[in-house]
Formats: structure tokens, sequence, C-alpha cells
């Protein structure tokens, strides 16, 4: 496969789920870059043509991770609530919701919850988490039922 | 809004990001090989100096006798020692794979970050010993002439600067590097712990 076809297909799922993981447009493009930039040096030695996808989300996923080392910039998690609203601002009121509310979460909870919701099958979530399939389907829900109620209090 | 409200559509609602000009991908790439690449060459330049500072001052000495040359080369030892294993081999020793899954990857990088504190430890602990080993040797012959007042003054000071490098300085640099490594190897934890946390915890 082609770097660029795999670059124009997966940047805009790849830069989401940076986005939702640390909520800072700047820092999340880094990360997708990043990955990327990995994507890019690993691809010739990778094989399994089929698995791309799942590839390229283990990657990001230990990115957004790995982001612990950087000291100068609090993971989204830790900074307090006033400064948080760092994304886009044309975004829907809903949707900058559920980045807040999805920024609240702990770090392995918003990796899940992201790749479930850029629709990638449970099967391979549990493949890139490296959990059993019932164990993320469990996670899956009461993530979902946490991110419900923040919404449901919301409109409180 | 209706609390069953779907994320995923919600999600999915978002335009896509267009990706940016791979030019501008390609040129960060290159910045960090650049980045890569400037370090290697400071750190070579680095110890190419250091070397020559001290065999500059052994030689500008005269040193006749072969503890003063050993003492030197000990000396040398120690920094050309600290300098690679912090710049080359450490960098190249906690290469972590990213290629793995994240529980994988979360072990990967507790065990490294755990081989980190204990290289750290251990690196620092045989600098100072090589040091003063090699400081110890070199002033055999500089306190040779000397009289008895000032052997034991040569000889009380260099003490007196090992044993203040080694329960003053070294215990210090170690804590001041444990605690940060502590501090994310307590959060990787942590974060491992989320991946098995049993499914029956309760929901906050």
């Amino acid at each position: 496969m082609i770097f660029e076809e795999i670059y124009e297909a997966y940047w805009g799922k790849i830069y989401r789920l940076c986005m939702g993981y640390v909520n800072d447009a700047e820092w999340a493009k880094d990360i997708a870059q990043e990955t990327f930039i990995t994507v890019w040096q690993q691809l010739p030695k990778f094989r399994n043509e089929s698995a791309i996808g799942t590839w390229i989300f283990k990657i990001a996923s230990n990115n957004c991770l790995r982001q612990i080392e950087k000291n100068n910039r609090m993971p989204a998690g830790e900074i307090p609530t006033q400064m948080m609203d760092k994304a886009e601002p044309s975004m829907e009121e809903n949707i900058r919701l559920l980045y807040k509310y999805i920024s609240e979460l702990n770090e392995t909870d918003r990796i899940i919850i992201l790749l479930e919701l850029e629709d990638i099958k449970q099967n391979e979530i549990a493949t890139i988490v490296g959990l059993s399939e019932t164990n993320i389907r469990v996670k899956v829900h009461r993530i979902k039922e946490k991110l419900l109620k923040k919404f449901k209090q919301n409109e409180q | 809004m209706n609390s069953d409200i779907d994320l995923k559509a919600l999600w999915q609602q978002q335009p896509d990001m267009p990706a940016p000009d791979t030019k501008e991908l390609f040129a960060k790439a290159a910045k960090l090989k650049m980045k890569t690449r400037n370090k290697i060459i400071i750190t070579n330049i680095l110890l190419a100096a250091t070397c020559a500072f001290i065999v500059f001052i052994g030689e500008a000495y005269h040193p006749k006798m072969i503890t003063t040359k050993l003492g030197i080369l000990l000396m040398v030892i120690a920094m050309i020692m600290y300098l690679i294993v912090y710049n080359r081999l450490l960098p190249l020793l906690l290469k972590n794979n990213s290629e793995t899954s994240i529980s994988q990857y979360l072990q990967q990088f507790i065990r490294i970050k755990q081989k980190q504190e204990f290289l750290q430890k251990t690196i620092l602990s045989i600098y100072f010993v090589l040091l003063s080993v090699g400081l110890f040797l070199y002033f055999i012959e500089v306190a040779g002439p000397m009289g008895t007042i000032g052997k034991a003054m040569v000889y009380g000071i260099t003490a007196l600067w090992i044993l203040f490098n080694w329960f003053y300085i070294r215990p210090r640099t170690i804590k001041k590097q444990q605690a940060a490594l502590d501090a994310m190897i307590d959060r990787l934890q942590s974060m491992n712990d989320q991946l098995n946390a049993s499914s029956n915890d309760t929901i906050i």
C-alpha cells in the first residue's frame, strides 16, 4: 500500500483520536504527525495489509499514552476546566461537550471509547488494547454510561 | 437534549479534518532526524573535548609515575562512560515499540522506566568510584615531593571532596532522577491498573 493513500484515508480518524485524548488541537496534530512518521518509517516492514487500520490505531494509541513523558504539557484530565477548551471554536455544542467529558475520563478509558466512537469493531479494539473482547464490551458499555450520565447532568 | 443520545452518531457528525500536506509531515520527520543527529554530534564533541582537556592537564605535569597515568586514565574512562551511557546507550536500550497492544506497551514502558532507574543509579555510582580512585591515584605523584603536612592536606582535601560527592552529591542526584521516574512509573502503573480493573467497580 502506498503511504500517501494511507495518510489520506486515516488522517481524519487518527487526528480525531488524538484530539479526543488531549483535547488540544495543536498537541493533537503533533501526536497525529508523529504517528504517521512512524507509519511511514515502518511501512516497508509491514506485511499484514488486511490489518493496517488496527496497526495504525495501535501506534496512535500508544503515542497518546506516551504523552506522559512530555512534562511541560499536562494530559487533558489534569488541566483546570476553564483552560481545557482549546478545541476548534466552530465545533457544535454537543460535540464540544463530548470532547470535554471524554477528557475527564482516565487515560485508557479515553482510548477505548475513542476507538469505539471511530466505529472500530470490538474485536479489533480488543487487539489494540490487549484485553479480551468481553472485557472491552463491558468497558465500552460502562464508559458510555458515564458519558451519558454527564450529558444528563448537564441538561438539569 | 435527550439522554438517549447516540454518542457514536454524534462523534461521526464531525466534519473530516483534511490531512495537511505530506510535505509538512516529511519536513517534520526531517527535523526530528536532524535533532537526533545534532545531539550525537554535540555528544561527540563534548567527549573529545573532555578527553583532550584531561590528557592536556596530565601532559602539562609530565607525569612519571604509573599511578598518575592510571589515575588520568580512570577519570577519562569515567567521563566517557557517563557520556556514552547517557547519550547513546540509554536511548537505544530504552527504545519502546509502539506497534504492540496498549497493555503490552504499558508493561514494556514500566519495565523500561525501572531499568532506567536502575541504570542511572548504577552508572552514577560507578562514575563516582572511578573518578574518586582516579583522583586519588593522580595525587600520589603530585603529593610525592611534599612534606607530611602537605601530603596530609592534599589527601585530606581529596578525601573530603570524595566523601562530599559520595554522601551528598550522589544521593541528591539519584534522588532527583528517581523522583521524576518514580512519578512516571506510578502513573504508568495506574494506567495499567485501569486496564485490569475488575468490571464490577461502581460507576462514578
